[in-house]
């Protein structure tokens, strides 16, 4: 047996190392020595926190009373965090990006910076904490009754009381100094939390030492304690039950809610990559704790006197074989469990204390002054540091008040089911957008009524607010409401009863709430940063506010420190592009300075902190006006834009066709060109060879000599007649030739006309049929060219009407506002399939039509009439060839070619 | 010369399987509460004893420290992957 006084001085002993360890873990990190301090393996161990007096001791306690049921409250944590990349990544990372400080922070942060939402979660995790509090008080003190020979039973003696005092003291010094030393902007405690660390792996080695103690040193090794075992203590065949169930659910959930594990995975969390690590090691730690819990729960049951408390195996068994040593070290494992559940515990209720409920109240009774008058640092330094003697106290005092009973005991389930109660809330906030504030403040506080009525009140046994009577028989006696079987129903186990209710009833709530009402600008702003927080969406940068630099400065230096807040400025400014003097308080270095005090006071604190600086919330009507008009702005520029792209698409078309209108206007300029070259090859070669004739021989008769040069003769002039027709219609073509509009008698042209070609109509003796009424017709055009298509035709017609003797009719007819003039012939006329080829340039058609021509009659006269503002066309189907020429009476300008 | 055609390969690789790893990590807890919260662990808990040891126990700790494991795996592979 341990004297007291040896027990305290070794406590003492190793407070104060964990003091040095803290200390120095604190100064290296600030110098940016110890990087190490910042590994996966410190986060891993500090998450052991989760493993407190109550499952140091109690899980051998609950394996002696029920088996296997204690692995599932590891099992719970295990689940959540191999399946870390579900849900608590995403936490991590809404944590780092929002700067989130605790668990009340982050839900009052998701639903639009609710303060009212804050102090509800603060409240509830109050009162789960303080009696889980009290219950490691209390744990603490029936440890040091053992070593000093108590029989467990004397809790509440004034020496316990008196030891839990002191235990509580020393605590609360503790986590002041090393949980408040700093308003690190992300709320980091190197220095607890290293302290923790290391008590993590003194927990460990404790339970594994007696671990490996009872089942190699008392019996000889697994098969042999498993042969000492009660047979009924697994009851294995109904391990599966509502409770196992109930069980892991409540733990996973506490692993998320509990506020001292917020407080570690997520606001302690320096590296997201540590979470991965932890995803294993940390289960592996679980395992490693759990490994021998049943073990030494057989030893204690079958070494010990029937009346041991099973809560104390870990220490009655090694004492009870004279192990000291090693029951002084299972009792610093209990200690350092106990430890490091209060103090992080103290810290995280402290930071929601004073950021949620303090901080609020001070700043409304100093509404009238600007938040930058005072110093707000010195304030929540002051405020933090009493919030943790606060916590302390209550726990000290809930301890007292229910010392040693049985309610105290079974209170870590309890207090697991009050925090689960934010549960549906937290999901709700991370994963729908739908999820609103009213409706998260609804259902945490049905499901905290049903939890409070049907599991917390009743646990103590009548001696609180519900009297033994109510309890039984419901209140006024209405048994359908009796706080543990509701409406009657009976659950095997009052745990699962609360549970099924509480959880039911406060999900339902919150998923109706949340259907019936609409969430406020700030809240759609919010979920939208919170559910996609991997998209990095920006949030929007149209609110306006108006803030004055030098205000906001003073409140940096308020909350942030002088130094940070004078270096972040600096930054901004010079970012900013400015050489020298403050920022310019726009609306993203607004919004920065807002998360960084996030980061020390909690989201709605500095949200309403900046408000009353910056004047206003930050959407009003009018920013969601200019929204929504930059929105339209945005669509009205894609509309101009679909429809430039459709009027290039458009003129892309139009450039197109009007390439290969080129392409072939080029080809049939090449073909033009060859058949130019072919025409004047022809009388060339005449002219060539009998000009070499005349020219080699001396002695040709005189007839000869004349016949020769006439042919050169007669070959030139055609030859000058095919170029003055190619001049022509290139003139033509071109619209360049000039026009002698005059009013003319139709007759006249065609007299014109018939003397021009009477001549060639007298050798082949043709006839020329015209009806002088009808060419009584005045009309405004050039009589000369008129003239020149007539005489083409006329020409035409005697050349090629293959009908003896040819008969050529003219024939005028007015037909509204053209006159058609028709020149005929009794020949067989052109063939259907070659009427468009007479129109082209060169064209030899197949029949002979054209043989031993130029070819360029038709194309002219066609030019011409284009040039006058008609047409010429041949009209099929008559008895022989019948060209029809059409022209207004009044000369209009040509359609261009 | 070498390490230039080999460049496209690990990137059009290494995207096949973190895409798996990641589905396979998001898979791992469904797979525990398959095997550890549904009446499955009743078939495997019966009363009796391998090497010593009740099946109950070697059941919960076997599946636990199997889940632990290939987290473990699953954890490396997303970390060096880059995707941690």
């Amino acid at each position: 047996m341990q004297s007291f006084n040896l027990l305290v001085s070794i406590c003492l002993l190793y407070v104060a190392a964990l003091f040095v360890i803290a200390y120095v873990a604190e100064r290296g990190v600030q110098e940016g020595r110890l990087n190490f301090l910042r590994s996966p393996v410190i986060y891993t161990l500090s998450l052991s926190v989760y493993c407190t007096a109550w499952t140091f001791y109690g899980a051998v306690g609950s394996a002696a009373r029920s088996g296997l049921e204690f692995v599932a409250i590891y099992l719970g944590p295990t689940l959540v965090f191999v399946g870390w990349w579900w849900f608590l990544r995403k936490l991590v990372r809404i944590g780092r990006t929002q700067r989130i400080t605790s668990i009340a922070d982050l839900l009052s942060s998701r639903y639009g910076k609710s303060n009212t939402l804050a102090v509800v979660v603060t409240l509830l995790a109050v009162i789960g904490t303080t009696p889980y509090i009290a219950l490691q008080l209390q744990s603490l003190t029936l440890s040091f009754f053992v070593f000093t020979g108590g029989s467990g039973e004397g809790t509440s003696t004034p020496f316990a009381s008196v030891t839990a005092f002191w235990v509580a003291a020393g605590l609360a010094v503790f986590t002041i100094v090393f949980g408040t030393r700093s308003l690190d902007a992300n709320e980091r405690h190197h220095g607890v939390v290293t302290a923790i660390a290391v008590e993590a792996v003194v927990k460990l080695i404790a339970l594994l030492s007696v671990g490996i103690f009872v089942v190699w040193g008392v019996a000889s090794g697994p098969a042999d304690i498993f042969e000492r075992m009660d047979q009924d203590l697994l009851q294995s065949s109904q391990i599966f039950n509502g409770r196992w169930v109930t069980l892991m659910f409540l733990s996973a959930a506490a692993i998320i809610c509990l506020p001292r594990m917020f407080q570690v995975v997520v606001v302690e969390n320096s590296n997201e990559r540590h979470l991965a690590t932890a995803s294993w090691a940390f289960p592996l730690y679980l395992f490693l704790m759990s490994l021998f819990v049943l073990p030494i729960a057989i030893a204690g049951q079958s070494e010990l006197p029937a009346d041991a408390n099973p809560d104390l195996f870990v220490m009655t068994v090694p004492l009870a074989k004279g192990q000291g040593t090693l029951a002084t070290l299972a009792f610093l494992g209990g200690f350092s469990s106990a430890t490091s559940m209060v103090i992080v515990a103290a810290i995280a209720l402290s930071t929601m204390m004073s950021n949620h409920i303090v901080l609020p109240i001070w700043l409304q009774l100093n509404k009238k002054r600007s938040p930058a008058s005072d110093d707000v640092r010195t304030l929540l330094l002051r405020t933090r540091r009493i919030s943790i003697g606060v916590v302390l106290a209550l726990g000290y005092f809930y301890f007292q008040i229910t010392g040693g009973s049985d309610a105290l005991a079974s209170i870590g389930l309890i207090a697991f089911l009050g925090v689960a109660q934010v549960l549906p809330a937290l999901l709700g906030g991370v994963f729908w957008h739908s999820a609103t504030r009213p409706a998260a403040i609804m259902g945490i506080c049905t499901g905290f009524f049903f939890w409070a009525y049907t599991l917390f009140l009743p646990s103590f046994d009548g001696a609180f607010i519900l009297s033994q009577s109510v309890i039984e028989n419901g209140p006024f006696g209405i048994s359908a409401l009796r706080p543990q079987s509701l409406w009657g129903n009976s659950f095997e186990d009052p745990l699962v009863h609360a549970v099924f209710w509480s959880i039911s009833f406060n999900t339902l709530v919150f998923v109706v709430a949340s259907l019936l009402t609409n969430p406020n600008s700030m809240e759609r702003q919010q979920s939208a940063q919170f559910i996609n927080v991997y998209g990095r969406i920006s949030p929007s940068s149209t609110i306006a506010r108006n803030a004055e630099a030098e205000e906001l400065l003073i409140l940096a230096q308020r909350i942030l420190g002088r130094q940070e807040a004078m270096n972040l400025f600096n930054q901004t400014a010079v970012s900013q592009g400015k050489v020298s003097g403050l920022p310019d308080p726009t609306q993203p270095f607004v919004e920065e300075l807002e998360r960084k005090f996030a980061g020390s006071v909690g989201a709605a604190t500095s949200h309403a902190m900046l408000a009353q600086i910056t004047g206003g919330e930050s959407v009003s009507v009018e920013d969601m006006i200019a929204v929504a008009d930059e929105t339209a702005q945005i669509m009205e520029y894609s509309e101009r834009l679909k429809t430039q792209s459709e009027e290039l698409k458009k003129t892309a078309q139009q450039l197109r066709a009007a390439n290969s209108q080129l392409l072939k206007l080029g080809e049939q300029k090449d073909t033009f060109l060859s058949q130019v070259s072919h025409e004047l090859r022809t009388p060339m070669t005449s002219i060539r060879s009998f000009s070499g004739i005349l020219r080699d021989s001396d002695s040709l008769p005189p007839e000869k000599l004349k016949h020769f040069s006439s042919v050169i003769h007669t070959e030139s002039i055609r030859l000058t007649r095919l170029l003055d027709d190619i001049l022509d219609l290139s003139f033509m073509e071109n619209g360049k030739v000039q026009l002698n509009i005059a009013p003319v008698n139709l007759s006249e042209v065609i007299n014109r006309a018939a003397t021009a070609t009477e001549t060639q109509l007298q050798e082949r003796s043709s006839e020329l049929l015209r009806n002088p009424a009808s060419e009584q017709i005045k009309v405004a055009t050039d009589s000369d060219r008129l003239a020149q298509v007539v005489i083409n035709l006329v020409a035409n017609a005697n050349k090629y009407c293959d009908a003896e003797p040819p008969q050529i009719s003219v024939s005028c007819r007015r037909n509204g506002g053209t006159v058609e003039i028709d020149v005929a012939d009794n020949g067989s006329g052109v063939d259907e399939s070659e009427v468009e080829l007479i129109f082209q340039k060169f064209s030899k058609l197949s029949g002979g039509f054209f043989v031993g021509s130029a070819g360029l009659g038709l194309p002219i006269s066609r030019e011409i009439m284009r040039n006058l503002g008609g047409t010429l066309t041949y009209e099929p189907g008559g008895a022989g060839a019948l060209f029809r020429v059409t022209l207004p009476l009044e000369h209009t300008e040509p359609a261009s070619a | 010369m070498k390490s230039e055609p080999e460049k496209p390969e690990p990137s059009g690789k290494r995207a096949q399987p973190t895409r798996k790893i990641r589905e396979s990590a998001a898979l791992l807890p469904l797979l525990g509460i398959f095997l550890l919260l549904t009446p499955l662990i009743s078939a495997f808990t019966q009363d009796s004893f391998t090497g010593g040891i009740p099946k109950a126990v070697s059941y919960i700790f076997g599946i636990w420290i199997g889940l632990i494991v290939l987290a473990a795996i699953l954890a490396r592979r997303l970390y060096n992957s880059g995707d941690g």
